[in-house]
């Protein structure tokens, strides 16, 4: 074996590691003891192995956190924000409901009926509207002057252009009379826009929405501000 | 600590757990960054892109030894740095004598009546270890530092630098064998304690 060859010098440093094989380690031994010059080759790779095991470690003079704008993650969304955001859908869509019961359907089925559910929404038609109720709500008195009108479901109601008692009644007593109320849409054109109910819809549903941009808006602030 | 635990949960995306891995291993990462680049600005640097490295691609870890692919993404970035500088090469800022020479190493002998002196063993230890790593190239230097320095096994260098074993073992000897040429040149300076022995000088 040459001990002054590079190969050998290799071999050298691995024996020093312990990354040979038995026969190869047994090899190097022998060739070491026998030679002087492979001794020291041994000794001045151990002396640099062994002087760079004690090499001191440097401290950090910072951390090395990594920061989620460092690796381009997107901020967090606040808690509240799902909760907003059902919230604005909802809106939303109490919004486009509201908007077709007023302005859509008198378009579709006339305003006349439109008219009518209007009134069956707010509540104003009573069991003597059209198309009967429930008789017992009914005045049936007979001091009444509409009394004699009102015998029950099957009973039609006469309008005031057939010369009905509706008709004939001063205007103080029509303005009171429903039956009268139903004749007069009759004749009026069908309201589109906004009532005051719409108009709360509408801001209630405007809030919403502004709230969960705001919570949003401050979600990223805060998060921008913390990385 | 449960590393691999630490791990699985970076794996899902989560930094904290991911930065509980980065305090642990800060310390180890940085050194050998600082031993390739031999500057502590570079060193950061290297060190932090990383980590940033390692974060993104952690899911490409398949298990094994954390520490070990953690120092392959540590050389890859110092390795990065390295080429960029080679691209746009800057000029150090070395002090010139009263003649106009540049002075090698400052630290070393900018003031050898009051610093030498002064400085402590380990010191200068460090400083002849670092300046003498600094004139390897790079290749060799990376190989030594991590087979000598961080202890790591043939196989995980192999790993960490992709080269071939045997390229590994060739590297390490042939740094092993400059270092201890350099080292002979500060063997005046090293401590006693830590002065190589030779057939010349003994």
């Amino acid at each position: 074996m040459k001990f002054t060859s590079f190969r050998h010098i290799i071999k050298l440093s691995s024996y020093l590691d312990g990354k040979v094989s038995n026969s190869e380690e047994k090899r190097i031994k022998d060739a070491v003891s026998e030679n002087q010059d492979s001794q020291e080759v041994l000794n001045l790779l151990q002396q640099v192995k062994t002087l760079l095991k004690k090499t001191p470690q440097r401290k950090v003079s910072r951390n090395f956190l990594v920061t989620e704008k460092m690796v381009g993650m997107k901020p967090p969304i606040p808690r509240s924000v799902p909760v907003f955001r059902m919230a604005s859908v909802t809106a939303a869509l109490v919004l486009v409901v509201s908007f077709t019961i007023s302005d859509v359907l008198p378009t579709i089925v006339g305003p006349k009926a439109a008219s009518v559910a209007l009134m069956s929404q707010r509540g104003e038609v009573t069991a003597y509207g059209v198309g009967g109720g429930n008789p017992d709500t009914a005045p049936q008195s007979a001091e009444s002057p509409l009394a004699p009108e009102f015998i029950g479901n099957d009973e039609v109601v006469p309008n005031t252009e057939s010369g009905g008692p509706a008709a004939n009644m001063p205007e103080s007593l029509q303005a009171e009379n429903p039956v009268a109320k139903i004749d007069t849409l009759d004749q009026e054109e069908p309201r589109f826009g906004l009532d005051s109910i719409q108009l709360g819809i509408l801001a209630i549903a405007i809030s919403l929405l502004g709230l969960a941009v705001g919570i949003r808006q401050y979600g990223i602030i805060k998060w921008r501000k913390r990385s | 600590m449960d590393e691999s635990l630490l791990i699985q949960d970076a794996q899902k995306g989560d930094l904290d757990s991911f930065n509980r891995l980065v305090l642990e291993y800060q310390d180890m990462v940085f050194n050998t960054a600082y031993r390739i680049m031999g500057e502590d600005e570079e060193a950061a640097d290297a060190t932090q892109d990383a980590f940033i490295s390692a974060f993104t691609h952690i899911n490409s870890f398949r298990g094994g030894s954390f520490k070990s692919w953690l120092l392959r993404t540590v050389t890859n970035a110092c390795y990065d740095i390295l080429r960029k500088k080679k691209r746009r090469p800057t000029v150090p800022l070395e002090p010139i004598s009263i003649d106009g020479e540049e002075i090698e190493s400052p630290s070393w002998i900018a003031d050898p009546d009051s610093s030498l002196e002064e400085k402590s063993e380990s010191e200068e230890l460090e400083h002849a270890i670092q300046h003498c790593l600094n004139n390897l190239p790079v290749d060799f230097r990376t190989v030594i530092i991590l087979a000598d320095i961080q202890e790591m096994d043939y196989k995980e260098v192999a790993s960490a630098t992709r080269k071939p074993l045997g390229t590994v073992k060739s590297r390490l000897a042939r740094a092993r064998l400059r270092m201890r040429e350099c080292l002979q040149d500060f063997w005046e300076l090293l401590p006693s304690k830590f002065r190589l022995e030779s057939r010349d000088t003994s």
